[in-house]
Protein backbone atom coordinates (compact mmCIF):
# COMPACT_ATOMS: atom_id res chain seq x y z
CA UNK A 1 0.00 0.00 0.00
CA UNK A 2 1.39 3.21 -1.06
CA UNK A 3 -0.12 6.66 0.20
CA UNK A 4 -0.39 9.22 -1.96
CA UNK A 5 -0.91 13.08 -1.31
CA UNK A 6 -0.79 16.60 -2.34
CA UNK A 7 0.40 17.71 -5.90
CA UNK A 8 1.85 15.04 -8.51
CA UNK A 9 2.48 16.83 -11.81
CA UNK A 10 5.64 17.03 -13.93
CA UNK A 11 7.74 17.87 -11.05
CA UNK A 12 6.65 16.03 -8.13
CA UNK A 13 6.41 12.58 -10.83
CA UNK A 14 9.90 11.21 -10.26
CA UNK A 15 9.38 11.46 -6.35
CA UNK A 16 6.62 8.89 -7.26
CA UNK A 17 8.79 7.07 -9.81
CA UNK A 18 10.93 6.34 -7.10
CA UNK A 19 8.55 5.35 -4.44
CA UNK A 20 7.36 3.06 -6.39
CA UNK A 21 10.60 1.90 -7.65
CA UNK A 22 11.16 1.33 -4.00
CA UNK A 23 7.96 -1.16 -3.59
CA UNK A 24 9.61 -3.65 -5.99
CA UNK A 25 9.00 -7.18 -4.99
CA UNK A 26 5.96 -7.12 -3.33
CA UNK A 27 3.14 -9.35 -4.79
CA UNK A 28 0.83 -6.77 -4.35
CA UNK A 29 0.51 -2.61 -5.22
CA UNK A 30 -2.27 -0.79 -3.77
CA UNK A 31 -2.10 3.05 -4.23
CA UNK A 32 -4.20 5.12 -2.00
CA UNK A 33 -5.07 8.54 -3.61
CA UNK A 34 -7.25 9.85 -1.26
CA UNK A 35 -4.82 12.85 -0.12
CA UNK A 36 -4.08 13.36 -3.99
CA UNK A 37 -4.98 17.24 -5.25
CA UNK A 38 -3.61 17.34 -8.29
CA UNK A 39 -2.92 14.70 -10.78
CA UNK A 40 -1.03 15.54 -14.75
CA UNK A 41 -0.07 13.69 -17.34
CA UNK A 42 3.37 12.94 -15.79
CA UNK A 43 1.83 12.03 -12.91
CA UNK A 44 -0.24 9.27 -14.41
CA UNK A 45 2.58 7.93 -16.79
CA UNK A 46 4.28 6.70 -13.58
CA UNK A 47 1.07 4.99 -12.13
CA UNK A 48 0.72 3.05 -15.33
CA UNK A 49 4.37 2.34 -15.05
CA UNK A 50 3.67 0.51 -11.91
CA UNK A 51 0.65 -0.86 -13.35
CA UNK A 52 3.05 -2.77 -15.86
CA UNK A 53 5.80 -3.08 -14.06
CA UNK A 54 3.08 -5.25 -11.67
CA UNK A 55 1.97 -7.13 -14.52
CA UNK A 56 3.23 -10.45 -14.10
CA UNK A 57 4.41 -10.17 -10.71
CA UNK A 58 1.18 -9.83 -8.71
CA UNK A 59 -1.93 -7.47 -8.89
CA UNK A 60 -2.38 -4.05 -8.60
CA UNK A 61 -5.13 -1.47 -7.51
CA UNK A 62 -5.99 2.12 -7.03
CA UNK A 63 -8.52 3.17 -4.57
CA UNK A 64 -10.09 6.33 -2.41
CA UNK A 65 -9.85 8.26 -5.69
CA UNK A 66 -11.33 11.65 -5.45
CA UNK A 67 -14.19 13.39 -7.88
CA UNK A 68 -11.77 15.53 -9.78
CA UNK A 69 -9.19 13.36 -10.15
CA UNK A 70 -11.15 10.65 -11.35
CA UNK A 71 -12.62 13.04 -13.85
CA UNK A 72 -8.81 13.42 -15.12
CA UNK A 73 -8.39 9.72 -15.27
CA UNK A 74 -11.19 9.12 -17.43
CA UNK A 75 -10.31 11.99 -19.79
CA UNK A 76 -7.49 10.68 -20.62
CA UNK A 77 -9.21 6.99 -21.10
CA UNK A 78 -7.36 5.56 -18.18
CA UNK A 79 -10.06 4.79 -16.38
CA UNK A 80 -11.21 1.91 -18.58
CA UNK A 81 -8.30 0.58 -18.29
CA UNK A 82 -7.00 0.47 -15.10
CA UNK A 83 -8.88 -1.03 -11.46
CA UNK A 84 -10.13 1.61 -9.76
CA UNK A 85 -12.01 1.53 -7.03
CA UNK A 86 -13.37 4.73 -5.89
CA UNK B 1 -12.36 68.93 -65.92
CA UNK B 2 -12.93 72.32 -67.47
CA UNK B 3 -9.40 72.09 -69.10
CA UNK B 4 -9.97 68.78 -70.84
CA UNK B 5 -12.84 70.06 -72.97
CA UNK B 6 -10.62 73.46 -74.00
CA UNK B 7 -8.01 70.96 -74.49
CA UNK B 8 -9.93 68.75 -77.07
CA UNK B 9 -11.75 72.07 -78.42
CA UNK B 10 -8.39 73.44 -79.66
CA UNK B 11 -7.74 69.58 -80.93
CA UNK B 12 -10.88 69.80 -83.23
CA UNK B 13 -10.03 72.88 -84.42
CA UNK B 14 -6.64 72.12 -85.31
CA UNK B 15 -7.52 68.52 -86.97
CA UNK B 16 -10.26 71.04 -88.95
CA UNK B 17 -7.83 73.39 -90.19
CA UNK B 18 -5.50 70.48 -91.14
CA UNK B 19 -8.06 68.80 -93.48
CA UNK B 20 -8.98 72.32 -94.99
CA UNK B 21 -5.41 72.75 -95.55
CA UNK B 22 -5.28 69.36 -97.49
CA UNK B 23 -8.50 69.38 -99.47
CA UNK B 24 -7.09 72.98 -100.44
CA UNK B 25 -3.97 71.30 -101.76
CA UNK B 26 -5.87 69.18 -103.64
CA UNK B 27 -8.43 71.12 -105.47
CA UNK B 28 -5.47 73.29 -106.03
CA UNK B 29 -3.65 70.82 -107.94
CA UNK B 30 -6.87 69.68 -109.94
CA UNK B 31 -7.60 72.99 -111.17
CA UNK B 32 -4.01 74.03 -112.12
CA UNK B 33 -3.42 70.50 -113.91
CA UNK B 34 -3.23 70.47 -117.62
CA UNK B 35 -3.01 66.59 -118.51
CA UNK B 36 -4.37 63.68 -118.21
CA UNK B 37 -1.28 62.16 -116.54
CA UNK B 38 0.57 63.17 -113.34
CA UNK B 39 1.79 67.28 -113.37
CA UNK B 40 4.60 67.43 -112.03
CA UNK B 41 4.71 70.55 -111.69
CA UNK B 42 1.10 71.46 -110.87
CA UNK B 43 2.11 69.29 -107.78
CA UNK B 44 4.76 71.17 -106.59
CA UNK B 45 2.87 74.64 -106.59
CA UNK B 46 0.00 72.97 -105.06
CA UNK B 47 2.23 71.88 -102.24
CA UNK B 48 4.23 74.92 -101.95
CA UNK B 49 1.00 77.42 -101.26
CA UNK B 50 -0.31 75.03 -98.70
CA UNK B 51 3.10 73.50 -96.53
CA UNK B 52 3.81 77.16 -94.76
CA UNK B 53 -0.08 76.75 -93.34
CA UNK B 54 0.41 72.98 -92.41
CA UNK B 55 3.85 73.88 -90.67
CA UNK B 56 2.45 76.96 -88.93
CA UNK B 57 -0.64 74.69 -87.65
CA UNK B 58 1.62 71.76 -87.00
CA UNK B 59 4.01 73.81 -84.60
CA UNK B 60 1.25 75.14 -82.76
CA UNK B 61 -0.21 71.92 -81.96
CA UNK B 62 3.02 70.93 -80.80
CA UNK B 63 3.96 74.01 -78.62
CA UNK B 64 -0.24 74.05 -77.17
CA UNK B 65 0.32 70.33 -75.68
CA UNK B 66 3.45 70.95 -74.27
CA UNK B 67 2.38 73.85 -72.61
CA UNK B 68 -0.65 72.00 -71.24
CA UNK B 69 1.40 68.79 -70.12
CA UNK B 70 4.24 70.72 -68.66
CA UNK B 71 2.98 73.61 -66.85
CA UNK B 72 -0.20 73.27 -65.91
CA UNK B 73 -0.65 69.54 -64.74
CA UNK B 74 2.85 67.92 -62.98
CA UNK B 75 2.73 69.57 -59.41
CA UNK B 76 -0.75 68.26 -59.33
CA UNK B 77 -0.30 64.76 -61.13
CA UNK B 78 3.63 64.28 -59.00
CA UNK B 79 1.14 65.20 -55.73
CA UNK B 80 -1.72 62.37 -56.92
CA UNK B 81 0.70 59.61 -57.50
CA UNK B 82 2.80 60.57 -54.17
CA UNK B 83 -0.45 60.12 -52.60
CA UNK B 84 -1.98 57.10 -53.59
CA UNK B 85 1.22 55.17 -53.89
CA UNK B 86 1.16 56.37 -49.69
CA UNK B 87 -2.36 55.32 -49.18
CA UNK B 88 -1.97 51.84 -51.15
CA UNK B 89 1.25 51.28 -48.87
CA UNK B 90 -0.84 52.29 -45.70
CA UNK B 91 -3.37 50.40 -46.86
CA UNK B 92 -1.36 47.02 -47.44
CA UNK B 93 0.10 47.23 -44.01
CA UNK B 94 3.86 48.47 -45.30
CA UNK B 95 3.81 51.03 -43.42
CA UNK B 96 1.60 49.81 -40.09
CA UNK B 97 3.99 49.76 -36.82
CA UNK B 98 4.30 45.88 -36.22
CA UNK B 99 5.11 45.49 -32.63
CA UNK B 100 7.81 42.70 -32.80
CA UNK B 101 9.01 44.19 -35.98
CA UNK B 102 9.27 47.76 -34.62
CA UNK B 103 12.68 48.88 -35.60
CA UNK B 104 15.85 50.19 -33.40
CA UNK B 105 16.53 53.77 -32.79
CA UNK B 106 18.57 54.03 -35.17
CA UNK B 107 16.29 52.66 -38.17
CA UNK B 108 13.61 55.06 -37.28
CA UNK B 109 15.84 57.58 -37.59
CA UNK B 110 16.46 56.71 -41.25
CA UNK B 111 12.96 56.03 -41.90
CA UNK B 112 12.43 59.54 -40.03
CA UNK B 113 14.72 61.28 -42.44
CA UNK B 114 13.43 59.30 -45.58
CA UNK B 115 10.00 60.59 -44.61
CA UNK B 116 11.01 64.26 -44.12
CA UNK B 117 12.73 64.15 -47.51
CA UNK B 118 9.26 63.02 -49.29
CA UNK B 119 7.58 65.27 -47.34
CA UNK B 120 9.27 68.40 -48.07
CA UNK B 121 8.44 67.58 -51.70
CA UNK B 122 5.38 66.91 -51.11
CA UNK B 123 4.48 70.48 -49.35
CA UNK B 124 6.75 71.95 -51.28
CA UNK B 125 4.05 70.80 -54.98
CA UNK B 126 1.27 71.26 -52.45
CA UNK B 127 2.32 74.89 -51.87
CA UNK B 128 2.77 75.58 -55.16
CA UNK B 129 -0.28 74.19 -56.29
CA UNK B 130 -1.76 75.54 -54.02
CA UNK B 131 -0.54 79.44 -54.90
CA UNK B 132 -1.29 78.67 -58.64
CA UNK B 133 -4.54 77.77 -58.17
CA UNK B 134 -5.91 80.64 -55.73
CA UNK B 135 -8.87 79.44 -55.14
CA UNK B 136 -10.08 78.75 -51.56
CA UNK B 137 -11.14 75.02 -52.07
CA UNK B 138 -7.98 73.78 -53.65
CA UNK B 139 -6.08 74.83 -50.78
CA UNK B 140 -8.76 73.61 -47.98
CA UNK B 141 -8.76 69.66 -50.05
CA UNK B 142 -5.55 69.94 -50.22
CA UNK B 143 -4.98 70.22 -46.52
CA UNK B 144 -7.94 67.68 -46.12
CA UNK B 145 -5.89 65.37 -48.33
CA UNK B 146 -2.57 65.66 -46.57
CA UNK B 147 -4.21 65.23 -42.86
CA UNK B 148 -6.51 62.08 -44.17
CA UNK B 149 -2.81 60.62 -45.84
CA UNK B 150 -0.38 61.69 -42.88
CA UNK B 151 -2.27 60.39 -40.25
CA UNK B 152 -4.01 57.18 -41.28
CA UNK B 153 -6.11 54.82 -39.47
CA UNK B 154 -3.77 53.06 -37.05
CA UNK B 155 -4.41 49.78 -35.38
CA UNK B 156 -2.01 47.25 -33.81
CA UNK B 157 -1.42 45.31 -31.06
CA UNK B 158 0.83 42.71 -29.32
CA UNK B 159 -0.13 40.14 -26.69
CA UNK B 160 -0.65 42.67 -23.19
CA UNK B 161 -1.97 46.02 -25.15
CA UNK B 162 -3.80 46.91 -28.23
CA UNK B 163 -3.95 50.46 -29.56
CA UNK B 164 -5.91 51.80 -32.47
CA UNK B 165 -6.09 55.25 -33.85
CA UNK B 166 -8.59 57.45 -36.39
CA UNK B 167 -8.73 61.01 -37.66
CA UNK B 168 -11.97 62.55 -39.25
CA UNK B 169 -10.62 65.28 -41.23
CA UNK B 170 -13.67 67.61 -41.55
CA UNK B 171 -13.99 69.73 -45.46
CA UNK B 172 -12.63 72.77 -44.22
CA UNK B 173 -9.80 71.71 -42.11
CA UNK B 174 -6.97 69.25 -41.29
CA UNK B 175 -4.92 69.86 -38.56
CA UNK B 176 -5.55 66.95 -35.88
CA UNK B 177 -3.68 63.94 -36.24
CA UNK B 178 -2.32 61.13 -33.86
CA UNK B 179 0.74 59.31 -33.85
CA UNK B 180 1.80 55.60 -32.17
CA UNK B 181 4.15 52.66 -32.80
CA UNK B 182 6.70 51.03 -30.66
CA UNK B 183 9.89 52.60 -28.85
CA UNK B 184 11.37 48.90 -28.52
CA UNK B 185 9.76 45.62 -27.75
CA UNK B 186 7.74 47.00 -23.95
CA UNK B 187 7.20 50.70 -24.89
CA UNK B 188 4.47 52.09 -27.18
CA UNK B 189 4.66 55.72 -28.02
CA UNK B 190 1.24 57.86 -28.02
CA UNK B 191 0.22 61.04 -28.97
CA UNK B 192 -2.65 62.87 -30.24
CA UNK B 193 -2.65 66.75 -31.30
CA UNK B 194 -4.44 69.56 -32.77
CA UNK B 195 -3.35 72.60 -34.46
CA UNK B 196 -5.42 76.03 -33.77
CA UNK B 197 -6.04 77.41 -36.95
CA UNK B 198 -7.51 76.05 -40.32
CA UNK B 199 -6.61 74.88 -44.08
CA UNK B 200 -2.75 73.90 -45.55
CA UNK B 201 -1.05 76.13 -43.89
CA UNK B 202 -2.53 74.51 -40.19
CA UNK B 203 -2.01 71.48 -41.73
CA UNK B 204 1.46 71.83 -42.51
CA UNK B 205 2.06 73.08 -39.21
CA UNK B 206 0.48 69.99 -37.75
CA UNK B 207 3.13 68.07 -39.94
CA UNK B 208 5.90 70.34 -38.67
CA UNK B 209 5.02 69.33 -34.83
CA UNK B 210 4.43 65.79 -35.15
CA UNK B 211 7.84 65.15 -37.16
CA UNK B 212 9.35 67.00 -34.34
CA UNK B 213 8.12 65.24 -31.77
CA UNK B 214 8.08 61.71 -33.15
CA UNK B 215 11.92 62.79 -33.67
CA UNK B 216 12.49 63.60 -30.36
CA UNK B 217 10.90 61.06 -28.73
CA UNK B 218 12.87 58.45 -31.03
CA UNK B 219 15.86 60.76 -29.59
CA UNK B 220 15.05 59.24 -26.39
CA UNK B 221 13.66 62.34 -25.05
CA UNK B 222 11.03 61.73 -22.28
CA UNK B 223 7.52 63.07 -23.37
CA UNK B 224 7.60 66.35 -20.96
CA UNK B 225 11.44 66.84 -22.42
CA UNK B 226 10.29 66.16 -26.28
CA UNK B 227 6.77 68.50 -25.59
CA UNK B 228 9.58 71.18 -24.22
CA UNK B 229 12.19 70.81 -27.03
CA UNK B 230 9.29 70.85 -29.60
CA UNK B 231 7.72 74.10 -28.18
CA UNK B 232 11.14 75.82 -28.83
CA UNK B 233 11.48 74.87 -32.15
CA UNK B 234 7.97 75.69 -33.18
CA UNK B 235 7.58 78.91 -31.49
CA UNK B 236 11.35 80.25 -32.62
CA UNK B 237 9.76 79.76 -36.53
CA UNK B 238 5.83 81.11 -36.39
CA UNK B 239 5.00 83.74 -37.72
CA UNK B 240 1.56 83.33 -38.50
CA UNK B 241 1.34 82.30 -34.85
CA UNK B 242 -0.36 78.59 -35.07
CA UNK B 243 -0.64 76.55 -31.60
CA UNK B 244 -1.05 73.00 -31.16
CA UNK B 245 -2.24 71.40 -27.83
CA UNK B 246 -0.70 68.28 -27.62
CA UNK B 247 -1.19 64.82 -25.23
CA UNK B 248 2.16 62.56 -25.61
CA UNK B 249 2.56 59.21 -23.26
CA UNK B 250 4.91 56.54 -23.21
CA UNK B 251 3.20 53.30 -22.31
CA UNK B 252 4.90 50.66 -20.96
CA UNK B 253 3.23 47.11 -22.19
CA UNK B 254 4.22 45.31 -19.38
CA UNK B 255 3.53 47.16 -16.52
CA UNK B 256 0.70 49.56 -17.59
CA UNK B 257 2.65 52.77 -16.70
CA UNK B 258 2.04 55.58 -18.89
CA UNK B 259 4.64 58.17 -18.70
CA UNK B 260 2.98 61.35 -20.43
CA UNK B 261 3.23 65.21 -20.75
CA UNK B 262 0.49 67.88 -21.49
CA UNK B 263 0.16 71.02 -23.05
CA UNK B 264 -3.09 72.09 -23.17
CA UNK B 265 -4.52 68.93 -24.48
CA UNK B 266 -7.81 68.15 -23.05
CA UNK B 267 -7.65 65.40 -20.79
CA UNK B 268 -7.88 61.27 -21.29
CA UNK B 269 -10.26 59.67 -20.19
CA UNK B 270 -9.79 56.42 -18.25
CA UNK B 271 -11.76 53.42 -18.91
CA UNK B 272 -11.88 50.61 -16.07
CA UNK B 273 -14.91 50.30 -13.78
CA UNK B 274 -16.14 53.58 -13.89
CA UNK B 275 -14.88 56.04 -17.14
CA UNK B 276 -13.20 59.07 -15.74
CA UNK B 277 -10.92 61.93 -16.79
CA UNK B 278 -6.82 61.13 -16.08
CA UNK B 279 -6.01 64.35 -13.54
CA UNK B 280 -3.22 65.60 -15.98
CA UNK B 281 -1.14 69.31 -15.96
CA UNK B 282 -3.73 72.09 -18.33
CA UNK B 283 -0.30 73.07 -19.41
CA UNK B 284 -0.08 75.71 -22.12
CA UNK B 285 -0.01 75.19 -26.28
CA UNK B 286 2.95 74.73 -28.17
CA UNK B 287 4.37 77.46 -30.64
CA UNK B 288 3.78 80.62 -28.57
CA UNK B 289 5.89 81.54 -25.74
CA UNK B 290 9.64 80.37 -26.20
CA UNK B 291 10.49 79.65 -22.70
CA UNK B 292 7.61 76.82 -21.76
CA UNK B 293 8.56 73.83 -19.89
CA UNK B 294 6.28 70.78 -19.87
CA UNK B 295 6.37 68.56 -16.99
CA UNK B 296 6.08 64.66 -17.05
CA UNK B 297 3.51 63.16 -15.25
CA UNK B 298 2.85 59.32 -14.44
CA UNK B 299 0.33 57.15 -13.83
CA UNK B 300 -0.47 53.48 -14.11
CA UNK B 301 -3.22 51.28 -15.99
CA UNK B 302 -4.69 48.31 -14.55
CA UNK B 303 -4.84 45.17 -16.41
CA UNK B 304 -8.80 45.56 -18.17
CA UNK B 305 -8.18 49.31 -18.37
CA UNK B 306 -7.87 51.40 -21.35
CA UNK B 307 -7.22 55.21 -22.09
CA UNK B 308 -8.99 57.52 -24.47
CA UNK B 309 -7.18 60.05 -26.27
CA UNK B 310 -9.30 62.58 -28.53
CA UNK B 311 -9.78 66.58 -29.62
CA UNK B 312 -12.14 69.06 -29.20
CA UNK B 313 -13.92 68.19 -32.50
CA UNK B 314 -15.25 65.32 -30.82
CA UNK B 315 -16.54 67.21 -27.54
CA UNK B 316 -17.39 70.09 -29.43
CA UNK B 317 -19.55 68.73 -32.74
CA UNK B 318 -23.41 69.85 -32.44
CA UNK B 319 -26.35 68.61 -33.52
CA UNK B 320 -28.64 71.63 -33.68
CA UNK B 321 -27.87 73.52 -31.36
CA UNK B 322 -26.75 70.95 -28.91
CA UNK B 323 -23.09 69.79 -28.30
CA UNK B 324 -21.73 66.32 -28.22
CA UNK B 325 -19.93 67.27 -25.01
CA UNK B 326 -18.46 65.81 -22.17
CA UNK B 327 -21.16 63.65 -20.54
CA UNK B 328 -22.61 62.24 -23.64
CA UNK B 329 -18.29 61.39 -24.40
CA UNK B 330 -18.26 59.60 -20.84
CA UNK B 331 -21.87 57.38 -21.60
CA UNK B 332 -20.23 56.67 -24.78
CA UNK B 333 -17.33 55.15 -23.48
CA UNK B 334 -18.82 53.55 -21.10
CA UNK B 335 -20.60 51.44 -23.16
CA UNK B 336 -18.12 51.03 -25.31
CA UNK B 337 -16.03 49.69 -22.73
CA UNK B 338 -18.54 47.45 -21.49
CA UNK B 339 -19.45 45.70 -24.56
CA UNK B 340 -15.29 44.41 -24.99
CA UNK B 341 -11.96 45.57 -24.03
CA UNK B 342 -10.20 46.76 -26.88
CA UNK B 343 -9.12 49.38 -28.59
CA UNK B 344 -11.09 48.42 -32.00
CA UNK B 345 -14.09 47.98 -30.35
CA UNK B 346 -13.66 51.53 -28.81
CA UNK B 347 -12.79 53.33 -31.47
CA UNK B 348 -15.47 51.85 -33.67
CA UNK B 349 -18.33 52.73 -31.17
CA UNK B 350 -17.23 55.85 -30.76
CA UNK B 351 -16.97 56.53 -34.27
CA UNK B 352 -20.93 55.34 -34.56
CA UNK B 353 -21.51 57.67 -31.85
CA UNK B 354 -20.11 60.66 -33.69
CA UNK B 355 -21.08 59.87 -36.81
CA UNK B 356 -24.33 59.33 -35.45
CA UNK B 357 -24.80 62.57 -33.43
CA UNK B 358 -23.39 65.21 -36.30
CA UNK B 359 -23.56 64.31 -39.82
CA UNK B 360 -21.74 67.04 -40.97
CA UNK B 361 -18.97 68.01 -38.11
CA UNK B 362 -17.56 71.55 -38.77
CA UNK B 363 -13.83 71.15 -37.34
CA UNK B 364 -12.05 67.93 -37.82
CA UNK B 365 -12.33 65.43 -35.19
CA UNK B 366 -9.46 62.90 -33.83
CA UNK B 367 -9.41 59.68 -31.22
CA UNK B 368 -7.03 57.16 -30.11
CA UNK B 369 -7.21 54.32 -27.67
CA UNK B 370 -5.39 51.81 -26.07
CA UNK B 371 -5.88 49.07 -23.76
CA UNK B 372 -3.89 47.13 -21.86
CA UNK B 373 -5.69 44.00 -21.53
CA UNK B 374 -7.69 42.12 -18.59
CA UNK B 375 -5.50 39.44 -16.97
CA UNK B 376 -1.93 39.39 -16.31
CA UNK B 377 1.16 37.62 -18.15
CA UNK B 378 4.70 36.17 -17.36
CA UNK B 379 7.72 34.68 -18.89
CA UNK B 380 9.44 31.68 -18.12
CA UNK B 381 11.97 29.71 -18.90
CA UNK B 382 11.78 26.47 -20.12
CA UNK B 383 12.20 24.19 -17.08
CA UNK B 384 9.71 22.10 -15.05
CA UNK B 385 10.72 23.91 -11.90
CA UNK B 386 8.75 27.22 -13.88
CA UNK B 387 5.91 24.79 -13.32
CA UNK B 388 5.50 26.38 -10.01
CA UNK B 389 5.56 30.41 -11.16
CA UNK B 390 2.63 29.23 -13.92
CA UNK B 391 0.38 27.89 -11.04
CA UNK B 392 0.87 30.77 -9.36
CA UNK B 393 0.13 32.90 -12.07
CA UNK B 394 -2.84 31.02 -13.00
CA UNK B 395 -4.10 30.66 -8.84
CA UNK B 396 -4.05 34.47 -8.93
CA UNK B 397 -5.42 35.28 -11.40
CA UNK B 398 -8.63 32.42 -11.52
CA UNK B 399 -9.01 33.30 -7.48
CA UNK B 400 -12.02 31.10 -6.82
CA UNK B 401 -13.42 30.28 -10.38
CA UNK B 402 -14.43 26.75 -10.18
CA UNK B 403 -12.57 25.55 -13.54
CA UNK B 404 -9.07 26.60 -12.05
CA UNK B 405 -7.85 22.80 -10.96
CA UNK B 406 -8.84 22.30 -14.99
CA UNK B 407 -7.36 25.17 -16.40
CA UNK B 408 -4.33 24.44 -14.39
CA UNK B 409 -3.93 21.23 -15.34
CA UNK B 410 -4.58 22.03 -19.44
CA UNK B 411 -1.82 24.79 -19.21
CA UNK B 412 0.77 22.58 -17.36
CA UNK B 413 -0.12 19.90 -20.10
CA UNK B 414 0.93 22.52 -22.81
CA UNK B 415 3.77 23.60 -21.08
CA UNK B 416 5.53 20.37 -20.36
CA UNK B 417 4.89 19.81 -23.97
CA UNK B 418 6.64 22.52 -25.32
CA UNK B 419 9.29 22.29 -22.78
CA UNK B 420 10.06 18.97 -23.78
CA UNK B 421 10.01 19.09 -27.63
CA UNK B 422 10.35 22.97 -28.66
CA UNK B 423 13.63 23.87 -27.83
CA UNK B 424 12.63 26.89 -26.66
CA UNK B 425 14.48 29.48 -24.83
CA UNK B 426 11.43 31.57 -23.13
CA UNK B 427 7.81 30.69 -22.93
CA UNK B 428 4.76 33.55 -22.01
CA UNK B 429 1.93 32.58 -20.57
CA UNK B 430 -0.61 35.72 -21.16
CA UNK B 431 -4.35 35.20 -19.66
CA UNK B 432 -6.91 37.50 -20.55
CA UNK B 433 -10.69 37.38 -20.14
CA UNK B 434 -12.70 38.10 -23.72
CA UNK B 435 -16.30 37.68 -23.62
CA UNK B 436 -17.11 35.69 -20.27
CA UNK B 437 -14.55 33.38 -21.79
CA UNK B 438 -11.12 32.76 -20.49
CA UNK B 439 -7.94 32.72 -23.26
CA UNK B 440 -4.80 31.94 -22.53
CA UNK B 441 -1.66 32.12 -24.86
CA UNK B 442 1.59 30.30 -24.53
CA UNK B 443 4.08 31.97 -26.70
CA UNK B 444 7.55 30.51 -27.15
CA UNK B 445 10.21 30.81 -29.69
CA UNK B 446 11.33 27.38 -29.97
CA UNK B 447 11.25 25.19 -33.24
CA UNK B 448 8.15 25.77 -34.91
CA UNK B 449 5.98 23.00 -33.42
CA UNK B 450 2.11 22.07 -33.58
CA UNK B 451 1.18 20.12 -30.50
CA UNK B 452 -1.97 19.50 -31.56
CA UNK B 453 -0.56 17.43 -35.13
CA UNK B 454 0.45 14.56 -32.65
CA UNK B 455 -1.04 11.24 -33.59
CA UNK B 456 -3.87 9.79 -31.76
CA UNK B 457 -3.88 9.21 -28.07
CA UNK B 458 -2.77 6.21 -26.64
CA UNK B 459 -4.19 2.46 -27.64
CA UNK B 460 -3.15 0.08 -24.98
CA UNK B 461 -1.09 0.72 -21.48
CA UNK B 462 2.44 0.46 -23.04
CA UNK B 463 0.94 3.59 -25.28
CA UNK B 464 -0.28 5.03 -21.90
CA UNK B 465 3.29 4.78 -20.89
CA UNK B 466 4.69 6.53 -23.51
CA UNK B 467 2.90 9.61 -23.10
CA UNK B 468 0.30 11.19 -25.64
CA UNK B 469 -2.49 11.75 -22.38
CA UNK B 470 -1.62 15.22 -22.04
CA UNK B 471 -3.12 16.40 -25.49
CA UNK B 472 -6.44 14.16 -24.55
CA UNK B 473 -6.50 16.15 -21.27
CA UNK B 474 -5.91 19.57 -22.87
CA UNK B 475 -8.53 18.73 -25.63
CA UNK B 476 -11.37 17.30 -22.69
CA UNK B 477 -10.71 20.82 -21.18
CA UNK B 478 -10.50 23.18 -23.48
CA UNK B 479 -13.03 24.61 -25.35
CA UNK B 480 -11.01 25.95 -28.29
CA UNK B 481 -7.74 25.48 -28.86
CA UNK B 482 -5.52 26.69 -32.12
CA UNK B 483 -1.89 27.07 -32.81
CA UNK B 484 -0.35 29.58 -35.20
CA UNK B 485 3.17 30.69 -36.03
CA UNK B 486 3.68 34.41 -35.80
CA UNK B 487 7.09 35.97 -36.46
CA UNK B 488 9.08 32.72 -35.84
CA UNK B 489 7.24 31.88 -32.59
CA UNK B 490 4.69 29.39 -31.52
CA UNK B 491 1.58 30.74 -30.29
CA UNK B 492 -1.11 28.54 -29.28
CA UNK B 493 -4.55 29.65 -28.09
CA UNK B 494 -6.37 27.95 -25.93
CA UNK B 495 -10.16 29.44 -24.80
CA UNK B 496 -12.13 27.94 -21.83
CA UNK B 497 -15.85 27.78 -22.12
CA UNK B 498 -18.10 29.75 -20.25
CA UNK B 499 -19.79 27.73 -17.21
CA UNK B 500 -23.52 28.76 -16.83
CA UNK B 501 -24.32 29.90 -13.48
CA UNK B 502 -20.75 31.22 -12.83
Amino acid sequence: MLSLGGRIDALSAPELASAIAETNGCGELVLDFSGVEYISSAGLREVVRARLGMKDKGSFAIVNVPADILDVFRMTGLYERLDIFE
Amino acid sequence: MKKKKLFLCAAIVAAGLFAAAIVYAVVRYFVLASSDGFDREAFLRALFETLPALVVLAGLSVGWILCYRLCADKPMKKMIVWVRDLSSRVESGEDAPEPEAAGTPGQLAHALAQEETKLNTVYKNAVLDAEKRSEKNTRLSAARALAATLSPRLSFGGLTYGVCAEVFPCASSGADFTEAFMLDRRRLFLAIGDVWGRGLPAALFAERAKQGLVREIAAGASPGAALTALNAALASDNDELFAVTLFAGVFNTDTGELRFANAGHLPPVVMGEEAGFLPVQTGAPLGLFEDLTVADEVCALRPGEGLFLYTDGLTDCRSGEERFGFERLLTALRAAHASALSADAVVAKMTESFKAFSAHPEDDAAMLAVYFPTGVQKLLRPELSELEKMHELLDDWLAEDPRKKNICLACEEIFTNIVQHAGARSIQIACEKEDGKLVIRLTDDGEPFNPLQATEGPKDLYGYAEGGMGLNIIRSIAGEIFYRTKLDLNVLTVRFPIIRGV
